[in-house]
């Protein structure tokens, strides 16, 4: 069975119909890009995979729990970028801590966030900074199956070229369905492109 | 450097506090020498010297101690009685329709009125205790029902999304979250709750209690100075509290700032 499987499923916020009879599969490990035009329902896909929306008529599975980075980056205010990534992870002792702590550090630097910037807390980033974060929150999750969320939308073409390198890398362990207005960005990166179409 | 700074600014604030003191205590002093009358207002010397000789009686701390465990079980149990009543108020309409009219009726009673009422039915060692309760509950129902109806709900779908377990969940979300409502929430009704326990003490006089000693002093020994001493032991006891208070909840933001430090050095 595909890791996750979308069978006639509906869903309507109140009377809008997001989606009525939609059949999909995912099969990981792999990169699925969501594209379509704005507002056709991208992110309502993703949140019904996370089980934040119960579909309204159909199936749903997702085989596995699920890792979500955020449009909005929702980042533990009191928690410094460091934490915020590490904190979904459980070590048991020191030593692993101490591991996740230098892997998630490798990890915020490769997205572009120096030492210095991870220790601080959200409130001190810029939005392009805090949604890296929020990516790397994903990426670093022990879920094997990550959501993404429009996760370039604030970012330069520096950064959405390092963000992107290190999503067709974490792709190759995982299921990485990534939602994006702009597909033509992972040209080079090995993909499959899933196009919803327009709410009617 | 940033130390440096923040010992700069602390050194500051102590200065002013002392200076801001000393003035006060010179306007006191200049008062009482006018008016001449210890037994109407005794001289700041004389009220410090009965306060540093009651430090040497045994009478002090038994008083304090029997304070202390009134405003420790009214606390305590004025907290825990807030808190089941805050999280079901502020998720459920229909019970909170039902509980917050006696909470704003008991807000709005006055305390003197509960000790007259309650003096009927409890003895005069339970009564401070349960005033107490009576003054915190509220405080800490209402803070806390604030604190959790303004709880960030896109939050909570990471906690959810992540799997994180309750004690992760309130370590992380709820509370950061619910902690300044908490901590101004419990300093109020910390500072109420003492004064009511003091107050009820004076006025049923509960035996071997603060408030009785402040009683004692006024009515029987007639004994100005020492009924200031007295009170200045409520009012120093009040200010550790509210340190106390701080120390608890005052610490947010303090983590990371330690991070920062120990990933430089």
């Amino acid at each position: 069975m595909a890791d996750i499987l979308l069978d006639s499923l509906s869903f309507s916020y109140g009377k809008k119909k997001v989606f009525d009879g939609l059949s999909l599969s995912f099969d990981g490990p792999g990169l699925f890009l969501l594209t379509g035009p704005s507002g056709c329902g991208k992110t309502t896909l993703l949140r019904l995979f996370a089980r934040l929306e119960k579909p309204s008529a159909g199936v749903l599975s997702v085989s596995d729990p699920v890792a979500f980075a955020f449009q909005e980056y929702r980042l533990f205010p009191g928690l410094s970028a460091l934490r915020n990534v590490t904190c979904v992870r459980d070590p048991k002792t020191k030593e692993e801590t101490a591991q996740n702590d230098a892997e998630a550090l490798t990890l915020l630097s490769s997205l572009g966030l120096a030492k210095e910037d991870a220790m601080q807390t959200p409130d001190a980033l810029s939005g392009g900074m805090k949604q890296r974060v929020s990516l790397a929150r994903a990426l670093f999750s022990p879920h094997p199956i990550k959501l993404l969320d429009e996760v370039t939308k604030e970012l330069d073409r520096t950064s959405v070229d390092l963000v992107l390198a290190q999503i067709a890398k974490y792709s190759a362990d995982s299921l990485i369905l990534f939602s994006t207005p702009h597909p033509e960005d992972c040209d080079g990166i090995p993909s499959t492109r899933i196009e919803l179409p327009p709410l009617k | 450097m940033e130390r440096t700074d923040r010992n700069r600014k602390y050194t500051k604030a102590a200065l002013l506090t002392v200076l801001s003191l000393a003035f006060w205590i010179g306007i006191w002093a200049l008062a009482a020498w006018r008016v001449g009358v210890p037994f109407i207002l005794p001289s700041p010397a004389s009220v410090f010297g009965d306060l540093f000789s009651l430090f040497g009686t045994k009478t002090l701390y038994q008083a304090l101690l029997r304070s202390l465990l009134s405003l420790v079980i009214g606390f305590v149990s004025g907290v825990v009685l807030g808190v089941f009543f805050a999280v079901p108020s502020a998720l459920l309409k229909l019970f909170d329709s039902f509980v917050s009219p006696i909470f704003v009726i008991i807000r709005a009673t006055p305390v003197a009125s509960f000790i007259i009422i309650a003096w009927v039915f409890l003895n005069n060692r339970i009564l401070p205790g349960f005033i107490c309760l009576l003054m915190v509950t509220p405080i800490v129902w209402s803070s806390l029902v604030e604190g959790i109806r303004a709880l960030d709900p896109a939050l909570f779908e990471v906690t959810k999304v992540y799997r994180f377990g309750f004690f992760k969940t309130f370590r992380l979300y709820l509370f950061p979250s619910l902690s300044p409502f908490l901590s101004s929430g419990l300093s109020t009704a910390l500072g109420l709750g003492w004064k009511s326990v003091v107050a009820t003490e004076i006025l049923v006089r509960t035996p071997d209690s603060l408030g009785y000693m402040i009683w004692d002093a006024k009515a029987w020994n007639v004994d100005t100075s020492a009924l200031f001493a007295w009170t200045l032991v409520v009012i120093l006891v009040s200010i550790l509290l509210d340190a106390l208070i701080l120390l608890l909840f005052g610490r947010s933001g303090v983590r990371p700032e330690i991070e920062r430090r120990k990933m430089r050095g």
